[in-house]
């Protein structure tokens, strides 16, 4: 035999590359115009589903079935091991508990209750009743699929109970750490496994007012026991995935109301998972000398459109090729899309948008929002009481920015989803604010790399029509 | 226990039947086309793919627990890629090219250690004549005995990802991962003997030993050239000698992007893009084309198709299909997902969701107990 020569190539012919566009298309196509009848980019849905099909009153065409299920985002995985380990560490443990109660015997008939006051005597057989609930829903959740979920949802829950029982005498700190001290004393194991998981979870949301019931004098003998609580709040870990923006953009952030000093956890965590898109700066207003309770509401946010205008102007000047990404939380949201009239900034990102204000609907003809040319994204809760979609795919017929609209399921102005729509999704809410910058990510990402120029506003006969 | 029924009974006597896998546990795979998959013990890995974005995602199966699991991953974590290569040697896995964006193809080279669920990137040393493959997708890549055999596939001679040049490939390439190169590898450019097969891609290439005196072979089915190809290529790695076997039976219908899989001695082509009409005039485009669900298996030793006629229930086989993955475990050959043919629901392609298997005769040997247990951890 002789050698061939192994690198021979053909050019393709046209065809080919048909072949490449059907066959190995692995992106999203390019939305057709001409395909949408208002021209703007279809609502992504979080967690939102249609209700059931009921043939006697009403089917969806399979069509829309479809359509609609394109349009969803997708729950993140999330590390199911580490998750369980996790969600069972208050259990590990609570089985070195040192009182003789074990877990055959009922705890509360070794209880002496002799001398007790009435008020005692309720919030005792109150925390018997939060207690007996959160041992059923663990016994229910066990071994179900997304087990760790179901159980950080029963928790919060038991939680929310426990301190609802606290905040009825007032935290007064002989009581709570008289039953503290008591329940302790008598816990057996498994129901000390649900006492701990709920201190843990409310040290995590009022850690001064946990501390004070926790460490009370004289200091009982299970201390040890506490290690747990003294960690954060355990949650199943999304696992993390890679955002890299390739291009080279900056995101000020408004936040709901002016702040200075402590932020809320949760516009930390906001801040923190929209720092894994880009640098974030965030707007903040001191309140030296109480200056926001003596102003009135239209001179704060004045102040604040202000203090952003200048902060960007500051930005532009340090590097003036940099994209500005204005992103608003809720009134922020508002205040960001008056800054965008004044500015040129990339892109406006609105999470939780008011449509129906204090001052009436957004989008009338003199609202000079409807003139903005940026791209806008408008994050909102499908129960928000301020802003419908339809409202919403209405007003953005009307504006002449090219916007997207991102519904997330259940949720309220806030964009919190209540817990019965995370049992039965089986997430938790950091999964969904998780998908919520995942959408944000997308679009941002999208906008820099394609930034579409300004459309003609659907005429406002259509307005109806959606 | 079930009574089989007429259907079933049937079916028993050649041995084959496909099983839905219903309501497996953990997180599910988004559908998608254009993934790979790889098996190892009793898991199956899937990674890549896209649907409505390349895919960065690897999801393992668990054929024993019924179960899907994301594992935590480390290291070099790669972006998504479709229509690359994936293959495993022990617990090493190897990925290579694909589409990485939209006209943007890769040849780029990671290994996945399995024990630790880490990524690392490799820097292959260049042949020492030539140059290094170039970026391209729909390539095949083969483990073959210890080394890795890498072939055809589709570049893009345009800079410009938008406006593509495309250009079908039929360069081969070996890939030495072992010994000194360990840890880069080291591409090496075989000299080979006989006609070579013309340039193709999303063809499939899997490997086999002769029975009579264990050579190693290279096999090379299908592929897209502007048209479905139906050929078959063969490659004796001893000689590196290329030839044509003269095969039996009644040849299945050329075919792209499809899967081949071994299983015992014989390969099973599954799926894929086929010609709606075959075309006598040997014309070098055809204009129709389907997706098939139809299955062929080549018996290696005697180099003799059999196309198998399968359940005619519908609901009994996985629907037609392309760009899906394929492998064998045990005596069983899994499928999931792939693109059904042109579907489309806004403007994307509708992706199937389901996973099969299909037993292709009684389980080679005893499933070991330790199998059983074995976990991801066990690794």
């Amino acid at each position: 035999p002789t050698p061939s020569e192994s690198s021979s190539t053909i050019s393709a012919p046209s065809e080919s590359s048909f072949s490449e566009k059907m066959e190995h298309s692995y992106m999203r196509d390019t939305p057709v115009r001409s395909d949408v009848s208002n021209g703007l980019m279809p609502a992504r849905n979080i967690l939102v589903h249609h209700p059931p099909q009921c043939p006697s009153c009403h089917t969806y065409p399979p069509q829309q079935e479809e359509l609609s299920e394109m349009q969803q985002a997708h729950v993140p995985p999330y590390d199911e091991i580490a998750a369980k380990e996790a969600m069972n560490e208050c259990a590990r443990i609570a089985k070195y508990v040192k009182n003789n109660n074990s877990d055959e015997q009922d705890w509360v008939t070794r209880v002496n209750k002799f001398n007790w006051t009435p008020t005692q005597e309720t919030v005792f057989e109150r925390v018997c009743t939060i207690l007996d609930q959160d041992q059923l829903a663990r016994l229910a959740n066990d071994k179900r699929q997304h087990e760790p979920i179901h159980r950080r949802i029963s928790s919060d829950k038991s939680a929310s109970r426990f301190r609802k029982l606290l905040a009825s005498v007032a935290w007064e700190s002989r009581i709570t750490q008289w039953i503290h001290a008591l329940l302790m004393e008598h816990l057996s194991p498994s129901y000390m496994a649900s006492y701990l998981e709920i201190l843990q979870t409310l040290k995590t949301k009022l850690p001064t007012l946990v501390d004070k019931m926790l460490f009370g004098r004289p200091l009982n003998n299970s201390q040890e026991l506490l290690a747990p609580v003294m960690k954060k709040r355990w949650e199943p870990n999304i696992l993390p995935k890679g955002r890299q923006l390739t291009h080279n953009a900056i995101m000020v952030v408004l936040p709901t109301m002016p702040t200075s000093g402590t932020v809320s956890d949760r516009m930390q965590k906001w801040y923190q998972s929209l720092a894994t898109i880009t640098q974030v700066v965030q707007i903040s207003l001191p309140n030296t000398n109480n200056r926001i309770g003596n102003q009135n509401l239209d001179q704060v946010s004045e102040t604040i459109v202000s203090l952003t205008r200048v902060k960007i102007n500051e930005l532009r000047t340090d590097n003036p090729s940099r994209g500005i990404i204005l992103v608003g939380f809720n009134a922020g949201s508002a205040l960001a899309l008056q800054v965008a009239l004044s500015e040129s900034v990339a892109c406006v990102v609105c999470m939780g948008f008011a449509y129906n204000t204090a001052r009436g609907p957004r989008g009338t003809p003199d609202d000079r929002m409807l003139d903005i040319k940026a791209p806008i994204l408008f994050v909102i809760g499908q129960n928000s009481a301020r802003t419908s979609q339809e409202e919403m795919e209405g007003l953005r017929e009307r504006m002449q920015s090219e916007s997207s609209l991102v519904v997330v399921g259940s949720a309220d102005d806030a964009l919190r989803v209540p817990k019965s729509k995370r049992r039965i999704e089986g997430v938790t809410q950091s999964m969904v604010d998780y998908m919520v910058v995942e959408e944000v990510f997308e679009f941002v990402n999208r906008t820099l790399s394609n930034p579409p120029g300004p459309r003609m506003p659907t005429s406002l006969m259509h307005q109806q029509g959606y | 226990i079930d009574v089989p029924d007429e259907h079933q009974m049937d079916s028993n006597l050649t041995g084959f039947r496909w099983k839905r896998v219903l309501n497996p546990t953990g997180p599910q795979p988004r559908p998608r086309h254009g993934h790979r998959a790889i098996n190892i013990k009793e898991l199956m890995v899937v990674f890549g793919g896209g649907n409505e974005g390349i895919v960065d995602e690897l999801h393992v199966y668990n054929t024993v627990t019924n179960q899907w699991y994301v594992p935590v991953l480390k290291g070099d974590v790669p972006n998504g890629c479709a229509a690359y290569g994936f293959v495993v040697e022990g617990t090493r896995m190897f990925v290579f090219g694909g589409m990485i964006e939209y006209g943007k193809y890769s040849n780029e080279l990671y290994e996945l250690q399995a024990t630790k669920w880490e990524w690392r990137k490799m820097y292959p040393e260049s042949p020492d004549s030539g140059m290094s493959p170039c970026p391209r997708l729909g390539h095949s890549f083969t483990m073959v005995g210890e080394k890795i055999f890498l072939f055809g596939g589709l570049a893009n001679e345009s800079d410009d990802p938008k406006n593509n040049i495309p250009k079908y490939l039929n360069d081969l390439y070996i890939l030495d991962t072992r010994g000194v190169h360990s840890h880069n590898g080291k591409w090496i450019v075989p000299k080979t003997y006989g006609d070579s097969p013309p340039p193709r891609e999303s063809h499939t290439g899997i490997s086999f030993a002769t029975k009579s005196n264990g050579n190693l072979n290279l096999l090379i089915y299908g592929g897209m050239s502007g048209c479905r190809l139906g050929d078959l290529w063969l490659l004796e790695t001893d000689s590196m000698t290329w030839s044509k076997p003269r095969t039996s039976g009644e040849a299945p219908l050329p075919r792209s992007l499809h899967s081949s899989t071994m299983i015992g001695n014989k390969m099973y082509v599954f799926g894929g893009w086929v010609p709606l009409v075959i075309n006598d005039s040997k014309s070098t485009t055809e204009r129709e084309w389907k997706c098939t669900n139809t299955l062929a298996v080549l018996d290696l030793e005697t180099m003799t198709w059999d196309n198998v006629t399968l359940d005619t229930v519908e609901e009994n086989v996985p629907r037609a299909r392309a760009g899906h993955c394929a492998v064998g475990i045990q005596s069983r050959l899994y499928v999931w997902s792939g693109r059904d043919g042109y579907r489309k629901a806004w403007n994307n392609q509708v992706c199937c969701k389901d996973l099969w298997y299909l037993e292709v005769s009684k389980p080679l040997y005893a499933v070991k107990v330790a199998l059983v247990r074995a976990s991801t951890h066990a690794l």
